[in-house]
């Protein structure tokens, strides 16, 4: 046995709230709108209402951090496209960029004239009680 | 002729769907004198406006006339169909007028002479009104749905596109408040 939705006495004022016959006519009347081809408009009443819209732009601390790292990262990758290109001049080499722009034949690829990183005289550990 | 007129009105909803597909207006009328009521009934308690409902019951019938052609038998039947498309309607014109700022219907000075029965009767009734119109639009459609059309808290949940959960949480929140409106205004104790 299920509880009921409200105690007698609120659910014996509800019960007042009665609904009186359709009106007089309303056959007719809809009859006639049919005649006159005086339908509704397409909606979406028929289908369910879509919720309420929700902000997407709000002003919470997470969308804001997101908006400014999404506008700071595209303004990188269009600057590295565009040194990449030579649109300041000689084109640079930026890593993945340069290979991208070469491989679409956009661009030669430039001199990588930096130089490449000596190795490092690696250490031998003497002494460690072997000899 | 009388005999044609007694078998089309035998015929179940299903079949008088296909007459409407078929575009015969007295089927529709059929279905409409069989089922009008229902979202005459929903659309009075949720809009609390005698002319407005019958729009709306209108609107939900020429809608089974125009949906017809889709209409797939054997399935939840007119009544149901008639219950979801007018309760969205509602909802849609709730929407409206508070988009529009028409959140409050003016009531209509009833100037006849009436007992002191009457005139308690028609205080309760319009307290409680004025409770259920206070209330959110989906609070508003799971009051009319589930206490006065009685249907299943999955059946409503459905109409309003919810997850049961989120019905039963929501059909919850509009209960306790709209005890404490009928409570708040004198009428329940």
């Amino acid at each position: 046995m299920t509880e009921p939705a409200f105690p007698p006495h609120i659910a014996a004022a509800l019960d007042r709230l009665t609904v009186p016959p359709l009106p007089k006519g309303f056959g007719d009347r809809l009859a006639a709108r049919l005649a006159a081809g005086d339908l509704p408009a397409e909606s979406n009443s028929i289908a369910p209402p879509l919720a309420p819209t929700r902000r997407r732009f709000g002003n919470t601390g997470w969308r804001r951090s997101g908006r400014i790292v999404t506008v700071v990262a595209a303004f990188g990758i269009a600057t590295a496209t565009a040194a990449a290109s030579g649109f300041f001049g000689a084109p640079v080499y930026v890593p993945v960029v340069s290979d991208a722009l070469a491989k679409a034949k956009l661009v030669e690829l430039p001199q990588k004239d930096f130089p490449k990183p000596k190795a490092k005289p690696r250490c031998r550990q003497q002494g460690n009680g072997s000899s | 002729m009388a005999t044609t007129a007694q078998a089309i009105a035998s015929e179940s909803d299903d079949a008088l769907m296909a007459r409407v597909a078929a575009r015969d207006a007295d089927a529709l009328r059929l279905l409409a004198d069989r089922h009008a009521d229902i979202p005459w009934r929903i659309a009075y308690r949720m809009l609390n406006d005698a002319a407005e409902a019958e729009d709306v019951a209108q609107d939900a019938l020429l809608r089974l006339w125009q949906y017809a052609e889709r209409w797939q038998a054997g399935g939840p039947g007119v009544a149901a169909w008639l219950t979801r498309v007018s309760t969205n309607a509602c909802l849609d014109r709730i929407r409206r007028r508070r988009f529009v700022g028409d959140d409050a219907v003016p009531e209509r000075a009833d100037e006849s002479p009436l007992a002191d029965e009457k005139i308690e009767q028609d205080d309760v009734r319009g307290a409680v009104a004025t409770c259920i119109e206070a209330l959110p639009d989906r609070q508003r459609a799971a009051i009319v749905l589930t206490y006065y059309e009685e249907r299943q808290n999955r059946m409503a949940a459905d109409i309003l596109a919810m997850q049961i959960k989120a019905f039963e949480s929501l059909l919850f929140r509009a209960r306790a408040s709209l005890r404490d409106c009928v409570e708040g205004k004198g009428v329940g104790a």
